[in-house]
């Protein structure tokens, strides 16, 4: 599980395109493409302008989304710490 | 080989939006077939063609951007069909040779002006029972189409990523589909019905 208070940013090396509210995202290193579905567009949206914590993020989509902190934490955990893996996300 | 496959990559190299695909006229407008190798992309066009909706082109399908529109536009009146779907459409006897080229014809007509590209149908494995035709939400037709457009060096990331940023303008504007039937000749009709009964976009 990723470090809560580290920032996270997206990978140079990815690049994205909203379409009609859905995201693609294209591993320029991999060639390997991955969709985003509402909630990971949406914050893929936000660390395109900016790096986040965990819990920034996380407070963020509870707003948006209406779900619980927790739940958001959980979720967003889950999803960063798996596109870290696959190089799509950075944390320092 | 150097029509087919090396200027398709300098195509896109350039600038330009080249897939594997082929595409054929129905009323006035370009459809277009993509597809990984052996998927029945050229078959399908031949099928199109020899019901009476000219083809454009057999196996790499080349788009200009029109403004808001795409175009597709016209190869050489050439198809290359393997021996058993040239022996479906000529009720000739296969002689086994592989791939031949056959040039257009009455029973294979070709259209030699650009047109406006309508829709894409991206061509299944084949695995369908039946004639199966859905419409792909643009996101996911990005993403099928990202494997079916040639591209020289993807250790280029900036030719990368405007690829990609061209491809996504495409999957934007044009409908996309996802087609699937069984692949035996006596299904074609119905594929063709089913491509040529779709209303534009």
């Amino acid at each position: 599980m990723i470090n809560a208070a580290a920032k996270i940013s997206v990978s140079p090396d990815v690049v994205s395109r909203d379409i009609a509210g859905d995201t693609v995202l294209l591993d320029l290193e991999s060639g390997i493409y991955f969709g985003l579905d509402a909630v990971g567009s949406f914050a893929w949206s936000l660390l395109e302008r900016a790096p986040r914590t965990l819990q920034e993020l996380a407070m963020a989509v509870a707003g948006e989304f209406a779900v619980d902190m927790p739940r958001a934490l959980a979720d967003l955990g889950e999803l960063v710490s798996g596109m870290q893996e696959k190089g799509l996300l950075l944390a320092d | 080989m150097f029509d087919n496959a090396i200027c398709p990559l300098l195509d896109n190299y350039h600038g330009r939006l080249t897939l594997h695909g082929s595409a054929v006229a129905v009323g006035g407008h370009a459809v277009a077939f993509v597809g990984l190798s052996r998927r029945g992309k050229t078959t399908l066009a031949a099928a199109m063609a020899k019901s009476g909706y000219p083809f454009l082109c057999e196996d790499v399908l080349r788009v200009r951007r029109d403004g808001p529109a795409y175009v597709a536009q016209p190869s050489r009146p050439v198809m290359r069909l393997s021996g058993d779907s040239l022996c479906w459409l000529s009720g000739e006897q296969d002689d086994g040779g592989g791939k031949r080229d056959v040039p257009a014809g009455d029973g294979l007509p070709h259209v030699s002006g650009a047109l406006p590209l309508s829709r894409i149908y991206i061509l299944g494995d084949g695995a369908a029972t039946s004639v199966e035709c859905a419409c792909l939400q643009p996101a996911k037709a990005l993403a099928a189409l990202l494997q079916h457009a040639f591209v020289l060096d993807s250790e280029d990331k900036e030719q990368m990523r405007a690829h990609f940023s061209r491809l996504s303008d495409l999957a934007s504007a044009v409908p996309c589909r996802a087609l699937d039937y069984p692949r035996r000749f006596n299904m074609l009709p119905l594929v063709v019905q089913q491509v040529a009964g779709e209303p534009e976009g």
